[in-house]
């Protein structure tokens, strides 16, 4: 007996025990089902091909700080001056006018998505945005390094009314934006082969005259003009006074801040659109946006009928991928192309009276390559004249960007 | 016995490494996908323009390794494709968010010239799937999306 028992106890120490091994095996299968089930909670869930991601919600690029709270944290996507990394100890400073006629606040405030109005004007908010800024020097300065030797290039960034006649207590605050500091950053950008022609300083002087319309967001005539003065500065021409120019003014212009927030005060005064007619006034070769082109006797459009949201199309007949404006009484073959948004549409009638050709391209909609154009067209200047709210957009200096190449 | 539950207990442990794993998604063929777009989707623009790769970098970074096929509309039109097959599904979330922004950008820019744009920025057909993103902006959404669920399954 005692043998059979020692027999048994010997068979069992040898091997191992496979129901053991088994459990150990059993034990790690629940522990990596675990981890799965875990990990499957986690993991984001997949979206259904079959149904879409449904409406973009659009994303507001200004994200303006709490106007109520002008202490609060700036938005880091949003800095206020890109020289100061956002603070929340240090309040949002308005910016100093510097020496230049001051601006109250003249009426209540009211916060309309990104229109701000101040009594009967409204504003537009801006932030900068350093990448989209970057893109745009990017496309001014491949420009200029295609075309050196064949042309020169200007560069003219104008900053929007909030930049300029915003009333001091409110200027250079988050909701708008330093847009001294953002011209001086894009300036800063460009190489030194363009030549920047900064207007900040321009308009600053001129900040108590109508230089930018109430009820929309473009400049005047007027502020045009400042700006043309800036660009002969730079070019080394003498620029013609204003009363050289005859005028014509286009009243009841309720323009696109009114459209957008349908505002009583700003309806109640609309603006008046005084346009400028070169002095030697030829006609002028549009292609439109259907791409039909037609010759119209003057670079000024009658608009003393046209709807009131229309009127900003008196300067040269609004916004058209191709126009051609040829001086007869210029007679030195001399050629420019003005790139441009609608900003440019009142700045180019100034130019008329400087060049025999002026072309102008609206780079929204004109789809051809810039190098190619200036080359064919014996182009001597190029001049890009676009506003502070567009080169904060990606989408347009993306059409910038293939415009240049 | 004691063989059996051990089988049984293996099988379980293969079980569990397989399904560990993810599945993986086809590489969708975006020219073939893009191209169809252009030309069964009603477009506002007479021409969608075939563009490269390297346009599309002018509006949003591509990640590298990504196939892509692009083509833009006439003008302010705002009408677009945008077909892209990334190297792994992280990519491609990455991309869909830069496409929101784009839209988001071109809303901003067409509200004050071109207002008539700004519905078929809101509802565009836009999908992911695995590491492929597709935006097509159109009026035609519907077709739009049927064509892009037939290639991304």
């Amino acid at each position: 007996m005692n043998s059979r028992y020692h027999g048994r106890r010997r068979q069992r120490q040898r091997g191992v025990n496979p129901l053991l091994v088994g459990l150990c095996v059993a034990l790690v299968a629940v522990i990596l089902l675990v981890v799965n089930i875990i990990a499957g909670h986690n993991r984001k869930p997949q979206p259904d091909p079959g149904e879409p991601s449904g409406p973009v919600e659009p994303v507001d690029p200004t994200t303006p700080d709490d106007p109520a709270n002008p202490d609060t944290p700036d938005n880091p996507d949003t800095p206020d001056n890109p020289d100061t990394p956002d603070n929340p100890d240090t309040p949002d400073d308005p910016v100093e006018p510097d020496g230049y006629e001051r601006i109250e606040i003249n009426g209540d405030q009211h916060q309309y998505n990104a229109v701000y109005r101040i009594g009967d004007t409204g504003f537009e908010m801006y932030t900068y945005v350093p990448e989209t800024a970057q893109k745009y020097a990017n496309a001014v300065n491949t420009a200029a390094d295609k075309l050196q030797g064949t042309a020169g290039v200007y560069a003219i960034t104008v900053p929007l009314s909030s930049g300029i006649t915003m009333p001091d207590d409110l200027l250079g605050t988050s909701l708008f934006g330093d847009q001294k500091a953002a011209e001086s950053k894009v300036v800063s950008m460009l190489d030194s082969s363009v030549k920047a022609v900064p207007l900040y300083d321009a308009l600053m002087r001129h900040r108590t005259e109508y230089v930018y319309y109430r009820t929309d967001h473009h400049w005047t005539g007027l502020g045009a003009y400042y700006a043309y003065r800036a660009f002969c500065q730079t070019k080394g021409i003498t620029p013609h006074e204003l009363t050289d120019y005859k005028t014509e003014d286009y009243t009841g212009f309720l323009g696109e801040f009114y459209s957008s927030t349908e505002s009583s005060e700003l309806g109640a005064n609309p603006d008046t659109v005084t346009a400028y007619f070169p002095i030697a006034n030829p006609p002028m070769t549009v292609t439109n946006q259907k791409g039909i082109t037609e010759t119209y006797p003057s670079v000024i459009c009658n608009e003393s009928t046209a709807p009131a949201a229309y009127k900003y199309g008196a300067y040269i007949y609004g916004d058209n991928p191709y126009t051609v404006i040829t001086n007869p009484d210029v007679n030195d073959e001399s050629t420019c192309v003005v790139i441009k948004e609608s900003f440019g549409n009142a700045f180019v009638p100034f130019l008329v009276d400087h060049y025999h050709t002026v072309y102008v391209l609206d780079y929204r909609y004109w789809g051809g390559d810039l190098q190619t154009f200036v080359r064919e067209n014996g182009v001597e200047d190029v001049v890009f004249i676009n506003n502070l709210s567009a080169i904060r957009n990606s989408y347009l200096m993306g059409k910038l960007q293939s415009m240049v190449g | 016995m004691k063989r059996a539950i051990s089988l049984l207990l293996t099988l379980l442990l293969v079980l569990a490494l397989v399904g560990c794993g993810g599945a993986k998604t086809k590489d969708v063929d975006v020219a073939a996908l893009a191209a169809e777009l252009a030309e069964k989707v009603k477009f506002e623009s007479n021409e969608m323009r075939k563009l490269s790769a390297d346009d599309l970098t002018n509006y949003m970074e591509v990640p590298e390794g990504a196939k892509v096929a692009f083509y833009m509309g006439e003008g302010m039109t705002m009408e677009e494709i945008i077909a892209v097959q990334c190297a792994n599904e992280k990519d491609a979330a990455a991309l869909k968010t830069a496409m929101e922004t784009l839209l988001a950008n071109q809303i901003d820019s067409a509200r004050p010239y071109k207002p008539e744009s700004v519905p078929r920025l809101e509802n565009p057909a836009l999908i992911q799937k695995g590491a492929c993103v597709v935006l097509c902006v159109t009026d035609d959404v519907d077709t739009a999306e049927q064509i892009i669920k037939g290639y991304l399954g």
